[in-house]
């Protein structure tokens, strides 16, 4: 039976013409390249495809972290050297009181007048962040000055982000300064 | 369509053998041959015979069937052997020298030299070669279509399966140089091949057989009653030289060489030399080839039959031209030999399939172990690297606090140097992103571009546009104001 149907399958491309069995045999050909690259070819090259960039990109972070290793040494003496600053910039929730603290006592240590105060969140950096803190005041200008000064030169990595300075009054003396200063905090 | 020899690619490897059966039952014997081809060598390993001059197909076909058991021969491919005097053979010459077109003028002619139809007869021929550029000479073979599928039916009842037929004298023209050590290239030689009840006369030239003619006295009738049968011989020998030359084929040969089975016939040399004016040599055929002990003791014991006729074709396989195979049979075992070709290329496709899915899945999986000892390997390196870049990026936003320290003031001051005596500043706005603004009031215009142009002068401004200029009244005094913008530079 199996001898008859192939002589029959045989008989009719015998009876096709040169140019029919030749787009036959390609048609066949096509077909099964197709069927085999969906559904061999083309998910096993994928597979290959993520695996090679996979190794790549693992390669690379290797090379990147054994040269970080190679300046261990380096590293550490740095650490050593900002441990203290590195110590203050260590925050918890209940610090922000502190810092407010702190920015209160340098207010008065340069006789500027707090308005008012109040945390404005924080901003991330990547490792670090930002802690903001906002506050109004009123001094004279040379007093002012100084409490920026203060604030620049606290250990406790204190920075002027944004300030508006205008006199209080016409022709007087004394300015207003809404001012944001953010402290840096390190995990 | 390129036609892929399957066959041809997958050849038997080196130490891998081919078993093959010759069997010849035409005349009042059954001959069987079994000989084992290697790559580099062929080996004769059995010879049989049975007399079965009084026994039925069936009795035959049982013969063959015990002869098989007892052989022990599995997978072997079976032939079978047309003597000459089963054939009709005609020298003609045909005006062509393409094989297809030969082809087609014999099968239109062979009618015309037997009394046969064209239907009851197989037909096949030898070439001798071409003469006159257009001309080939040929030998016609013909067989009676009765024979063959005698054979066909005697074998298929033991049970065994033909896979050709093949035409004695075309192995024995082969034997010529190979087994007998006869120099055929440049003058004709006829062999006298003896066997029990017949004796072929063939003229062999360039190892091909030119001229056949069979003689109805064998090894049987010249031993046994030799004064009646010598005479006779000699006759009949001497009208086929006659025949030859009357032919007109080629030179008259050069010797007789006497075959097959000579053992008892020893006097017959001298005799035949002196008869006929010939150099006449007695060859022994199973001199120059390897046979096994039990078939030369088979060989022995059997002094009144020759082998050769049966043993020649097995040898010469693939220089076998002539192919008495029925046209019916040689379509069924093209159309199950394609197939068999169809399962063997499916085997093989399959095959490079598996072997190149094997490759690419090996290559997934040892990149992937590569991967993971990459990622188990350098585990530690890559915490402590990642550790220390937490340390390091601690550093550097330190190092960015520490020279950014104090820029705020530092802006103040400079705005506080650059200012002019006639302006007053009524807002100040600075932002650490860049954006910087004033706003004030000044006695003159020009005061106002000037002081933009100094800012523009210094180090931390940078794009100082005046933003808008406002002339009004204050009090009796004109005064301007202003509102300046900047980038802030950071170096």
């Amino acid at each position: 039976m199996r001898l008859l149907n192939f002589r029959e399958i045989s008989d009719r491309i015998g009876r096709l013409s040169k140019k029919e069995r030749l787009i036959l045999y390609l048609a066949i050909c096509f077909v099964s390249l197709t069927l085999l690259d969906r559904s061999v070819i083309s998910p096993i090259y994928s597979r290959i495809k993520s695996l090679n960039s996979e190794i790549k990109e693992r390669e690379m972070t290797i090379k990147k972290n054994l040269r970080i290793l190679a300046q261990e040494e380096r590293i550490a003496s740095e650490i050593a050297q900002y441990s203290t600053l590195l110590a203050s910039a260590k925050f918890a929730g209940e610090d922000a009181t502190a810092l407010l603290k702190e920015i209160e006592d340098l207010a008065n240590k340069s006789s500027v007048y707090l308005v008012n105060m109040r945390p404005a969140g924080s901003r991330s950096l990547g490792a670090s962040s930002k802690l903001l803190i906002n506050l109004n005041c009123e001094a004279q200008m040379e007093q002012l000055a100084d409490f920026m000064y203060n604030i620049e030169t606290s250990d406790k990595l204190l920075t002027i982000e944004r300030y508006q300075i205008s006199p209080k009054a016409k022709g007087s003396s004394v300015v207003t300064c809404s001012m944001t200063i953010a402290k840096i905090i390190m995990p | 369509m390129p036609k892929i020899n399957l066959k041809k690619i997958i050849s038997l490897p080196r130490g891998i053998h081919q078993e093959r059966l010759g069997i010849d039952f035409s005349s009042g014997s059954l001959k069987l041959a079994q000989v084992k081809a290697f790559p580099n060598k062929k080996e004769v390993i059995n010879l049989k015979s049975h007399d079965i001059r009084d026994l039925s197909d069936d009795a035959i076909a049982k013969l063959i069937s015990a002869a098989f058991s007892e052989l022990k021969i599995k997978n072997a491919a079976i032939v079978n052997v047309i003597p000459a005097q089963a054939a009709i053979t005609k020298n003609i010459e045909i005006p062509s020298v393409d094989p297809k077109e030969i082809k087609e003028i014999v099968s239109l002619q062979a009618g015309r030299h037997t009394p046969y139809s064209r239907e009851e007869i197989i037909t096949d021929y030898i070439n001798i070669g071409t003469y006159k550029h257009s001309y080939t000479k040929i030998l016609l073979v013909i067989v009676s279509r009765n024979i063959v599928k005698r054979q066909f039916s005697v074998l298929e009842k033991a049970g065994l399966k033909l896979e050709r037929v093949f035409f004695a004298p075309e192995g024995l023209a082969w034997s010529a140089q190979k087994l007998l050590g006869l120099n055929t290239e440049n003058s004709p030689a006829s062999i006298l091949h003896i066997d029990d009840a017949f004796t072929d006369f063939v003229i062999v030239f360039k190892d091909k057989a030119m001229f056949i003619r069979s003689i109805p006295i064998g090894a049987l009738h010249l031993s046994a009653e030799s004064e009646k049968y010598q005479m006779k011989f000699l006759e009949e020998l001497k009208k086929s030289l006659e025949a030859y030359q009357s032919e007109n084929i080629e030179r008259s040969p050069a010797m007789l060489i006497l075959t097959g089975a000579t053992e008892e016939l020893s006097s017959l040399e001298q005799t035949l030399n002196n008869y006929l004016r010939l150099p006449c040599k007695i060859i022994p055929y199973l001199k120059n080839i390897a046979v096994s002990a039990p078939a030369l003791d088979s060989a022995c014991l059997t002094k009144r039959i020759s082998f050769l006729n049966v043993l020649t074709p097995l040898l010469a396989w693939n220089e076998m031209n002539v192919d008495l195979l029925p046209e019916e049979i040689k379509l069924k075992q093209a159309v199950e030999e394609r197939g068999k070709d169809l399962i063997r290329s499916g085997i093989l496709i399959f095959a490079v399939f598996v072997l190149v899915f094997s490759i690419l899945v090996s290559k997934i999986y040892f990149k992937g172990a590569y991967l993971e000892r990459l990622k188990t390997e350098f585990a530690s390196v890559n915490r402590q690297a990642e550790a220390l870049e937490k340390d390091f990026s601690k550093i550097s936003t330190l190092r960015n606090y520490f020279s950014g320290r104090g820029y705020s003031l530092e802006v103040l001051a400079e705005l506080y140097a650059s200012v002019p005596e006639d302006l007053e500043l009524n807002e100040i706005r600075f932002d650490i992103e860049g954006a910087f603004s004033l706003r004030g009031t000044a006695a003159t215009m020009s005061s106002v571009f000037s002081f933009v142009e100094r800012l523009e002068k210094t180090k931390y401004f940078k794009d100082v546009k005046t933003r808008y200029t406002a002339r009004r009244k204050e009090g009796l005094i004109d005064v301007t104001d202003f509102e300046i913008t900047s980038l802030l530079h950071k170096e």
